[in-house]
Order: structure tokens, then sequence, then C-alpha cells
């Protein structure tokens, strides 16, 4: 996204770019990535950015629903969007769409 | 592929999450033989990335150990067995009940074995505690008639 790195702050906002595959291996190199990220900024708002993403197992819900409840501990919330088919059939399964909400809805 | 012939393929890796994807990645490419749907081969991945996951992060915790992979294709069918030899499920009733994980701090999520059970057509577990776990799924190619 911007220096390297697969996120981007604007204000209180992360946006985290997808890899192609999130799996289990992946989804551990995001957790530290988004740990990273918010550091000792205030984000309330964190939008999982799936554009490049084609595979997605159970192991990026349960990263995905880690990240929900860190957010909603600080009174955040939790966003995707760019969602495949394949990704969105995958997160429909899991049910989460009961707790994050499509971001390009919001805008 | 001849419908008569029957093709296997035996793989055996170290559980490091890497492996994951490799596994996916054979398994799609031998399953390309039952010439399946583009729907079919990301069934098959999701399966299989659930059960070498289970394998690796269960299986054998923090040590690491081998994984077992046998790929058989015969007719229009593809069986997928995944084996360890880690630690072995007490109870597999509950462990394949949805939303269960046995690593909440893990962020496991609980949905493996309910992908597994969605995306093939035949999952059967079997594990004996302090010997390992035999996961074994069928996926019918061809079973859907494309729309």
């Amino acid at each position: 996204m911007e220096n390297g790195k697969n996120y981007k702050v604007r204000g209180n906002v992360l946006y985290v770019l997808m890899p192609k595959e999130v799996d289990h291996h992946s989804s551990l190199e995001i957790k530290a990535e988004i740990a990273e990220a918010r550091g000792k900024r205030c984000i309330t708002r964190l939008v999982f950015d799936f554009a490049k993403t084609d595979f997605m197992d159970s192991s990026g819900i349960g990263m995905i629903l880690g990240r929900y409840k860190e957010l909603t501990a600080v009174g955040g919330e939790v966003f995707v969007e760019h969602v495949s088919p394949r990704v969105s059939k995958i997160l429909e399964m899991s049910g989460i769409y009961r707790l994050i909400r499509n971001w390009e809805a919001e805008m | 592929m001849n419908s008569s012939s029957k093709e296997t393929v035996k793989l055996e890796f170290e559980s490091r999450s890497h492996n994951e994807q490799f596994a996916r990645v054979v398994t799609a490419v031998f399953a390309a033989r039952l010439d399946p749907t583009v729907e079919e081969i990301e069934d098959i991945k999701t399966a299989v990335s659930e059960a070498v996951t289970n394998a690796v992060i269960h299986g054998y915790e923090k040590e690491e150990g081998i994984v077992r992979l046998f790929l058989t294709a015969e007719g229009k069918s593809l069986t997928v067995v995944v084996e360890d030899d880690g630690v072995g499920i007490a109870d597999i009733r509950r462990a394949m009940e949805p939303l269960y994980t046995s690593k909440p701090s893990r962020e496991r999520s609980g949905m493996g074995f309910s992908f597994m059970e969605a995306f093939m057509d035949e999952v059967d577990v079997e594990s004996e505690p302090g010997k390992g776990t035999r996961v074994r799924m069928v996926k019918k190619i061809g079973s859907v008639f494309p729309v």
C-alpha cells in the first residue's frame, strides 16, 4: 500500500491489504502487521481489503474475529471491502457478516 | 483421464505452516486431472487446507512432526487423506461441532470441520489420543450440473 507495508492509515481508519491466500500461515503475519500498525495510534475502524485475495479458509475467519474483539473492546468497528465471490461465500458461511459490514456500503 | 484407471499420490512433509499452501497446491494440480469446475477446485483446496492446518496446529501443537497426504483419483471421485502422528482427538464428535475449538487463545474459529463437511461429499475422522488422527474426505467431481 505505502512504504512497502500492507496497510495504510487515514485518520482513525486502518486499511489492511490482505494477501492472495489467507490461511493459518498468512493470518499470523497479518495479525502481527495489524498490531504494528495500531501501535500507539487510536484506530477505531479496521478495513480488510480483499482486492488481491482469491483463497481464504477458517483460519482467516479466526483472525478477523480476533481483531473484531480487539476493536470492539475500544468501541471500534471492523469492515471488509473488495470481496470476491469465493471470499464472500466463506464469510457468509462463517456467519461473520452479523459482526462486520461492507466498507463500500459505508461510503 | 481414462475412467477405469486409478491414480495415487503419497506425500510426506513437516508440520510447518507454509506447507498448508503446498498441500493445497499439490492437491489442486492432482484434482485437475478429473476436470473439475473452478468452484470444485476451490472447495477441495479449502477442505485440504482445513485438514492440514488441524494437523499442524492441533496434531503437533509445539513440536514438529510429519503430515502425510494421500490423494486418489478414480472415475470421477477424488479421495484425500490427511494423517498425523500427533496428540489425537479424544472426543471427535465434539471436535467436529461448529464453533468448537480446543484453542480459543490461538484465534481458531472452530469452523474447520464444518468447512470440510460443507465442501466435500464425505468426511470421516479416525483418531486415537497419543497416536494420531486420520481425516478421509471424498469429493465427487461433476456431481452438480453447472448452472
